[in-house]
C-alpha cells in the first residue's frame, strides 16, 4: 500500500518542511491526501517518489504562505556575515540529527531554500517560482542560510 | 562560499535518515477519513445536482401540462344531455335544496344554477356567458379531464339531473318534464381561459440565478473591553483610509410561492470588499512591559514610521439567506415582491492588508482572527416582471452583518459590514401543485 511503503519517506521531507512534530504529521495527512485525490495526475515522468515529494512541498509552502511572514521582518546581519564566512568545516562530521535540529532552528525563509536546493535538487528558477522570489533572492536565501547552519554546527 | 558546500553534503546525508517512528497508525486513519468525507461530498454534489435536473425536468413536465390546460385557445364546454331537474319540485321544497349529490367535485350551489332556468322562458333556449370563476365554484368543469367525462348532478329526490361534458361551447340544457316538449336552456360558455392573476396565486416554486452588484462598507465600532489598545491616532490614520468598495453576490435562487406568500432561500457566493488607502505617520507607537501591552507614547519627529499603502480587501463568503417576502400585482405581468430574512454567512477566505488598531502597521487579513460564522439581515424590494413561465426581477436590497466579522477576543475594533445594491434575478416556474 502506497502509505505504507512511502509514509517514512514523506515523514522525512515534512519534518524538513515544519516546525514541530505536530505540524509535520498535519502536513503528513494533508499530503497523503493529496496525493490520493491527485494520483491520476501523476504521469508516470519522474519516479513515484519525486512526485510525492514535489507534493509535499508545495503543499508545505502553501501551508507557509497562509500563515507566512512571522520571519520575513528578520534580515540578515550584515556585520556578523564576514565571522560567519570565516568559519570553517568542522572537524568532526556532526550527527544527522544534529544537522536536522540545526536546520530546524533557522528561520523560515533560509530553511526552505536550503531543503529545496540542497536536498530535494530543486533549481533556483523553480525555487523562485515556488516561492514567488527573484532567481537573486533563491541564491542569496541559499547563501545565508549555509552560513547560519555552519554557524550553528560549529557552535554546537 | 564554496567552502560551505559541505553543508550541502551534510543536509543530503541527514535527509536520509528515516522518521518511521514518527508514522503512526492513526496517522493512515486521518487521511481514510478526510479520503471518506470527500468521498461523502462528491456523493452529497451529486445528489444535489441531480436533485436540480430532476425538479427541472418535472418542473417543465408540470409547467407544459398545466400551460396545456390554461391555452386560451382550449375551449372548455359543459354540456347537459339530459335535463331532469324538476323546477317546480325544487322550488316547493326549499329542504331538499341542498340535498344532493355531486359525483365528481366537492359543492355546487344548484340554486345559482336554476336561476338561469327560472329566468329563461320555457321552450326557450337561451345562452348566458359566466365566467369561468362561477364555472369553478359550481364545480361544473373538471379541467384536467382530457375526454369527454361527465360531471353530473343529482338531486336526491332524483327530480333532475344536471350533466355536464367538457365540450366546446358549453351550454346547459335542462328540459322542462311537465311540458309537452321538452324545453331545452343552453348555457353557452365559451372562450374562457383562466386569467393570469388567478394561475399566479397558485403555489408553485421558482429557481433561477442572481447577481447583486453593489457597494459595500463597514460600520465600526469600539469593543469595550479591548478599547484601551487602540491608538489614540487610530480615527485619523487607519480608519480614515478605509472606504467603500464595489462587491457582488451572485448564486443560485428558490423561492416556494403560495397565495401572495413566498419564502426564498438559495446558495451564494458573496464578496464584500473594502478600499484601503491609507498614507499616515505613526506618530504614537505603544510600548510593552514583558511583551504585555502598557501604554501608549509619543514618537520621536524622526523616529516616526511612514505607512503608505493601497489597496483592497476582499472577503469571501458563502451565503445561505432564508426570507418571507410579500408579492402584490402592479398590471397582469408586473408585481412588486418584498421580502426580509436573514442569512448564514460562512467566511471563506479573505485577502488583503489592515492597519492594526493598536500600532497602526500593516497586518496581513490572513493573520487576523475573524468569525467563521456569521449572520446577516437582508430587506429588498422590487419590480418583478412576471411570465406565465418565469420570472425576471429588478430590486434594490440591504443586507447588514447583525454580528462583528473580527473576533471580539483578539479585536479592540468591531466591523459590521454591511452592504447595498440592485439585485438582478431571474427564475423558471416549476412544480405547480
Amino acid at each position: 500500500m502506497l502509505f505504507e511503503k512511502y509514509a517514512d519517506r514523506m515523514m522525512a521531507v515534512c519534518m524538513r518542511y515544519t516546525k514541530n512534530q505536530e505540524d509535520a504529521k498535519d502536513l503528513l495527512q494533508d499530503g497523503f491526501y493529496k496525493v490520493f485525490v491527485n494520483i491520476k495526475k501523476f504521469k508516470g515522468n519522474s519516479s513515484i517518489t519525486t512526485w510525492m515529494t514535489r507534493v509535499f512541498i508545495n503543499l508545505a509552502i502553501n501551508k507557509q504562505r497562509l500563515g507566512r511572514n512571522k520571519y520575513d521582518h528578520l534580515e540578515f546581519d550584515p556585520s556578523k556575515e564576514k565571522v560567519f564566512e570565516e568559519a570553517s568545516e568542522p572537524e568532526k562530521q556532526p550527527e544527522p540529527e544534529t544537522v536536522l535540529a540545526a536546520l530546524n532552528k533557522l528561520p523560515d525563509i533560509y530553511k526552505t531554500v536550503l531543503n529545496m536546493y540542497a536536498i530535494d535538487q530543486l533549481s533556483h528558477k523553480e525555487i523562485a517560482k515556488q516561492l514567488g522570489i527573484s532567481v537573486g533572492s533563491s541564491k542569496s536565501r541559499l547563501s545565508r542560510g549555509r552560513v547560519m547552519l555552519n554557524t550553528l554546527l560549529n557552535n554546537k | 562560499m564554496d567552502n560551505l558546500q559541505h553543508i550541502d553534503n551534510l543536509l543530503k546525508q541527514a535527509s536520509q535518515v528515516p522518521a518511521n517512528a514518527l508514522v503512526t497508525a492513526s496517522d493512515w486513519a486521518a487521511v481514510e477519513k478526510k479520503l471518506k468525507q470527500r468521498k461523502n461530498r462528491i456523493y452529497a454534489m451529486w445528489f444535489f445536482l441531480a436533485l436540480i435536473c430532476a425538479g427541472t425536468v418535472i418542473g417543465l413536465i408540470v409547467t407544459n401540462i398545466h400551460s396545456l390546460q390554461t391555452n386560451p385557445n382550449n375551449h372548455v364546454v359543459a354540456d347537459t344531455k339530459t335535463e331532469v331537474i324538476d323546477n317546480a319540485h325544487l322550488s316547493q321544497s326549499p329542504n331538499k335544496e341542498n340535498d344532493y349529490d355531486i359525483s365528481t367535485t366537492d359543492e355546487i350551489d344548484i340554486n345559482k344554477l336554476l336561476e338561469h332556468n327560472k329566468t329563461t322562458e320555457p321552450n326557450e333556449t337561451t345562452e348566458a356567458q359566466i365566467s369561468i370563476d362561477e364555472v369553478s365554484r359550481f364545480g361544473l368543469l373538471e379541467e384536467s379531464t382530457p375526454t369527454r367525462e361527465k360531471t353530473s348532478i343529482k338531486t336526491s329526490a332524483d327530480e333532475g339531473r344536471l350533466e355536464i361534458f367538457n365540450l366546446l361551447p358549453i351550454s346547459a340544457t335542462f328540459t322542462q318534464p311537465n311540458l309537452p316538449v321538452p324545453s331545452k336552456q343552453h348555457i353557452g360558455y365559451s372562450d374562457v381561459s383562466l386569467p393570469t392573476d388567478k394561475s399566479e396565486l397558485q403555489s408553485h416554486w421558482e429557481m433561477g440565478l442572481s447577481f447583486t452588484p453593489g457597494l459595500s462598507n463597514k460600520i465600526a465600532s469600539v469593543n469595550n473591553a479591548l478599547s484601551y489598545l487602540i491608538n489614540p491616532t487610530y480615527n485619523n490614520t487607519v480608519k480614515l483610509g478605509e472606504q467603500a468598495a464595489f462587491s457582488n453576490t451572485f448564486g443560485f435562487n428558490t423561492q416556494y410561492h403560495r397565495s401572495q406568500w413566498f419564502i426564498a432561500s438559495g446558495l451564494f457566493m458573496t464578496q464584500r470588499n473594502e478600499r484601503i488607502d491609507y498614507n499616515y505617520k505613526i506618530e504614537i507607537s505603544p510600548t510593552y512591559d514583558n511583551d504585555i501591552f502598557n501604554k501608549f507614547l509619543p514618537v520621536v519627529p524622526g523616529a516616526q514610521e511612514s505607512i503608505v499603502y493601497s489597496g483592497s480587501n476582499s472577503y469571501h463568503f458563502i451565503e445561505i439567506p432564508i426570507s418571507i417576502g410579500y408579492k402584490q400585482s402592479v398590471s397582469p405581468t408586473f408585481e412588486i415582491r418584498t421580502q426580509v430574512g436573514l442569512s448564514y454567512m460562512a467566511l471563506l477566505n479573505r485577502e488583503g492588508k489592515k492597519g492594526n488598531f493598536t500600532t497602526l502597521r500593516l497586518d496581513d487579513l490572513k493573520n487576523l482572527q475573524f468569525n467563521q460564522h456569521n449572520i446577516a439581515a437582508n430587506i429588498k424590494t422590487g419590480l418583478y416582471l412576471n411570465k406565465p413561465r418565469f420570472v425576471v426581477g429588478v430590486e434594490p436590497l440591504f443586507g447588514i452583518n447583525i454580528n462583528s466579522l473580527r473576533s471580539p477576543e483578539t479585536s479592540a475594533i468591531k466591523t459590521n459590514p454591511y452592504g447595498y445594491g440592485v439585485n438582478l434575478t431571474t427564475a423558471v416556474k416549476l412544480f405547480r401543485l
